[in-house]
């Protein structure tokens, strides 16, 4: 099974521009039947879960769960910062999914404190790669139509539709690596929309067939927003209108519905009449989150029962008791990495001063000092020290003489006679960035330049080479797309070998994207040249490491799997620097926010476990 | 005064074409595109997704004239100017770039009007009190603190603003746009800095026409100086404060941007940030030009009024 190694763009952290991802895996991968837990949605998530307890902090606690007790009628207000929408077409990929995910519609499954729990489908079954979802009778949209097996063919098929998205500017839902059969022959045009293996054998029995079995497919569900499930009478094949932002018309299966919306600044939720389970709120308002917004003081005013707070908040909060009591700290699975950039100084080729820069970072204090707790120090930017603790003893360590000693074998003592160094970063003025470029300079010796560029200029320099004579890093965000570390390992498609990619040799690089850019070439024939060309240039240490891991994850080989990534981290082509952890203020009589930890921003993983007294 | 309007007019004209000229060249000139950046932005760029980009690409070369030579692409977005069909944006492309502009345009140009309205409504008592109370404590009290207020940038007042207010009165929003109370504390910290400016020529011009002929023979004639400023020497004092509300909206217009961001508030500030931001080249086009657009024809009634208020300039417009 292929794993979709989800690189997105970290400076999105100021931007809030975040990804999602799988979620908090290991818990519900391995059960092959369910047998139809949870007869409405008020008592399937209970367990306050494991999920938030291993970060180690005096002030890390757990957010009390509020399952089992949801009030009989919808009660109080919730009012809570999010990344914004631009749609909320379940089939487009948008922040507007990820509200749907949460509580606007309800897919086969959805997360609720921190595991997957049955939605729509209350029982289901895997044999091999297919897979067979019984439906709940009572599921009703927002108009009081019933949610059936074909609603939920619909949804799918609109999501892989390639005519689905055509003119909107924006991409499908993402499957990721989510191999449903003829997917990707539909989304290249060579097969017809209907022939997806997804299909209604009766009105309440669903089947999804996968290219192959999936350990991690439910867990890939719940945090999917191409599972939803759209009303047959109301929403078409092949459209996405502005019928999507119009909270008139559209059509949601979940516990809640959109009330009021202001494409740009909030949004309102209320309860769904024909909800089959009890609701818990009255009003949900959503804010939607820019870095100009104190969020803090929108907090204090009472304005919002929940903020997020920026690194320069912490002293203020830690000094104020009250506040010091609302405050929770929340991982997330996203990590500020840099990476090495393709140059024709072949200095950063060589392993051991890739190792010295890793070894000269001082991680625990930029995670204390630069970020003030909100963040923790990174080893691997595909594993988090919450998935495997372990994870920071097999890589290199900060050593500063040893770094100076590999500097000195690798040809630089002192940093004599190394190329300049250029970061390049989004925005003139990343403390961590800067604090990193510090720690090379005083350790090493080495000239650090920090070149700091608008982001659409970022953006445009991200894939180009150093420029000449220099060796260049890129920062970076990384995450993983399940919360199981040996999910997030496993990559066997040239075109998703990130590593191997990083380490490909200046002038392959440079072919393959011209190769990239043509805008003559297809897509189809793109893949296919680029795939050629990394075969015949990726290294083959790295492509046999990578083929005997995906060994070792069919076989189950713990031991293997953890020398693969042992080795990968020390081959030290990427530098993680941290893992984004968020300083969350929550009001005291706000219950039952579980943080969804694949996204950046944190938000509750369902809504409707939420209450507010 | 026909002959002035229709020559300004033409200056406009000149200057809106020059205008998106300009804009055009350094739009282009800014790295990236708002493909690479919406799919980086996304994270879509390692997701495999295929033919995403090509699809869309092409309906907008079609549409946007893209990849064809500057001229064709500039013509594409001046016939869209110039036959005021504005098209979609990148961004929002079920949306017309109108609608997007009829949204936003009204929010920023309400809090502009309604801060340039207080300030007036602040800054003619205070100037009245302090040419009354001339060269004495009061005069000088009202001029220290109208000082203040031009010192203190608008989001730093702002910021105070929200303090006092939000934090620990609770009498209003800190930010977000619902109702008329999240209206107040922007309004404030726009308005409070252009009092300093606006009183003191205010002052300024009462003094000096107070102590013209016309004011001293009124009060020869047992006129009180109450009087003189309300019946004689107010308006003709009016008149430098109205040449400097024009460039004042103006600036207005520009300023409330930062205002816009730091309550969150969905005006023209916001949706041209974004525009640049993600290189929405329609939206960048047409909302820069709407921008000018208001901009000069504002001051162009505010040197009409002027000219109606007096008529020397009238007529020298006119002979000009």
């Amino acid at each position: 099974m292929k794993r979709n190694k989800f690189l997105t763009t970290l400076a999105a952290i100021s931007l809030g521009a975040a990804l999602l991802a799988g979620c908090s895996g290991n818990n519900n991968a391995d059960s092959k039947e369910n047998g139809n837990a949870a007869a409405s949605n008020t008592e399937s998530g209970n367990a306050a879960s494991a999920n938030n307890a291993s970060s180690g902090d005096a002030t890390n606690k757990e957010v009390e769960s509020n399952a089992g007790t949801l009030p009989d009628k919808p009660t109080g207000t919730f009012s809570f910062f999010i990344n914004s929408g631009a749609t909320w077409d379940p089939a487009i990929w948008d922040w507007g999914g990820h509200h749907n995910a949460i509580g606007i519609f309800e897919g086969l499954v959805h997360y609720s404190q921190g595991k997957v729990v049955p939605g729509t489908a209350t029982s289901w079954k895997e044999d091999g790669a297919k897979w067979k979802f019984t439906l709940r009778q009572d599921a009703k949209f927002s108009n009081g139509d019933p949610v059936t097996a074909e609603a939920f063919v619909l949804g799918i098929q609109r999501a892989v539709d390639p005519n689905t998205v055509k003119g909107t500017s924006k991409a499908s839902s993402f499957l990721g690596d989510t191999h449903i059969v003829n997917y990707l022959d539909i989304q290249n045009g060579l097969k017809k929309v209907d022939e997806l293996g997804v299909k209604a054998i009766d009105p309440y029995t669903l089947e999804i067939d996968l290219q192959e079995p999936d350990k991690s497919f439910l867990d890939k569900l719940a945090i999917s927003n191409w599972q939803m499930p759209v009303d047959p009478k109301v929403v078409k094949l092949g459209v996405s209108d502005d019928t999507w932002t119009d909270p008139a018309k559209i059509v949601s299966n979940g516990p809640y519905m959109i009330d009021k919306l202001n494409v740009k600044t909030d949004m309102w939720l209320k309860p769904n009449p024909y909800y089959y389970g009890k609701v818990s709120l009255e009003k949900i308002h959503m804010t939607w989150s820019t870095p100009e917004i104190k969020q803090l003081l929108v907090f204090q005013n009472n304005e919002s029962d929940m903020a997020t707070l920026a690194a320069e908040d912490v002293p203020a909060v830690k000094g104020d008791s009250t506040l010091t009591n609302e405050l929770n700290w929340f991982d997330t699975s996203i990590s500020y990495t840099f990476q090495v950039r393709h140059s024709e100084n072949p200095a950063l080729q060589n392993e051991k001063v890739r190792q010295a820069l890793t070894m000269a970072i001082d991680k625990q204090a930029i995670a204390d000092k630069v970020l003030g707790g909100t963040g923790t120090p990174s080893y691997d930017g595909s594993i988090t020290t919450w998935m495997a603790d372990w994870i920071k003893n097999v890589g290199p360590q900060y050593d500063v003489a040893k770094a100076k000693e590999l500097m000195k074998e690798a040809g630089y003592p002192d940093g004599k006679g190394f190329p300049t160094l250029v970061m390049l970063v989004p925005g003139a003025d990343d403390k961590v960035a800067q604090a990193v470029q510090q720690l090379w300079q005083q350790n090493l010796g080495i000239n650090v330049k920090y070149d700091g560029e608008e982001w659409g200029a970022y953006v445009t320099k991200f894939d180009e080479s150093a420029d000449p004579g220099t060796v260049s890093v890129v920062q970076n965000g990384v995450g993983p797309a399940v919360a199981n570390w040996k999910e997030t390992i496993v990559q066997t498609d040239p075109l998703h070998m990130e590593l191997a990619k990083i380490a490909l040799d200046g002038k392959a690089w440079e072919n393959y994207r011209k190769i990239w850019n043509d805008s003559k070439l297809e897509q189809g024939d793109k893949n296919k040249q680029a795939s050629d060309l990394f075969a015949a240039n990726f290294s083959k240490d790295i492509t046999d490491r990578y083929a005997k891991a995906a060994d070792a994850y069919k076989k189950d080989d713990e031991a293997g799997l953890k020398d693969f990534v042992s080795w990968r981290m020390n081959t030290a082509w990427t530098f993680p620097i941290y893992t984004v952890r968020n300083g969350i203020l929550l009001k005291p009589n706000v219950k039952g926010y579980f943080p969804m930890r694949m996204w950046l921003s944190t938000p509750p993983d369902w809504l409707n476990d939420i209450t507010v007294s | 005064m026909l002959v002035y309007v229709i020559r300004r007019v033409g200056y406009m004209i000149v200057a809106l074409l020059a205008l998106t000229l300009i804009t055009f060249f350094l739009m282009k000139q800014a790295p990236g595109s708002f493909l690479t950046i919406n799919i980086m932005q996304s994270g879509l760029q390692t997701s495999g997704h295929s033919s995403y980009s090509m699809d869309v690409l092409q309906e907008w070369s079609e549409r946007y004239h893209i990849g064809e030579p500057w001229y064709m692409e500039y013509w594409g977005y001046l016939k869209g100017i110039l036959t005021w069909d504005f098209g979609t944006s990148f961004q929002y492309p079920n949306t017309p770039i109108m609608s997007l502009l009829v949204k936003a345009f009204p929010i920023s140009l309400g809090i502009a009007l309604s801060s340039i309205i207080l300030g007036l409504l602040i800054s003619i008592p205070v100037g009245i009190f302090a040419a009354m109370r001339r060269n004495t404590w009061a005069d000088s009290g009202a001029m220290f603190f109208s000082m203040l207020g031009t010192s203190i940038p608008a989001y730093i007042l702002a910021v105070f603003l929200i303090m006092v207010f939000s934090l620990y009165l609770h009498w209003l929003p800190s930010m977000g746009w619902r109702d008329l109370k999240n209206y107040v504390i922007p309004v404030l910290a726009l308005a409070l800095p252009m009092t300093g400016s606006m009183s003191r020529y205010m002052r300024t011009s009462l003094v000096e026409n107070l102590n013209k002929d016309y004011a001293t023979t009124v009060i020869a004639k047992g006129g009180s100086k109450r009087d003189v400023i309300y019946r004689h020497v107010l308006r003709n004092s009016l008149i430098p404060l109205i040449t400097i509300i024009g460039p004042h909206l103006a600036g207005m217009l520009m300023g409330t941007v930062m205002i816009e961001f730091m309550f969150g508030i969905p005006g023209m500030g916001q949706l041209f940030n974004n525009a640049a931001g993600s290189r929405d080249y329609p939206l960048i086009m047409v909302s820069t030009f709407l921008y000018t657009l208001v901009i000069m024809v504002m001051n162009l009634l505010v040197d009409i009024i002027y000219g109606l208020l007096d008529p020397r300039i009238r007529r020298s417009g006119m002979s000009d």
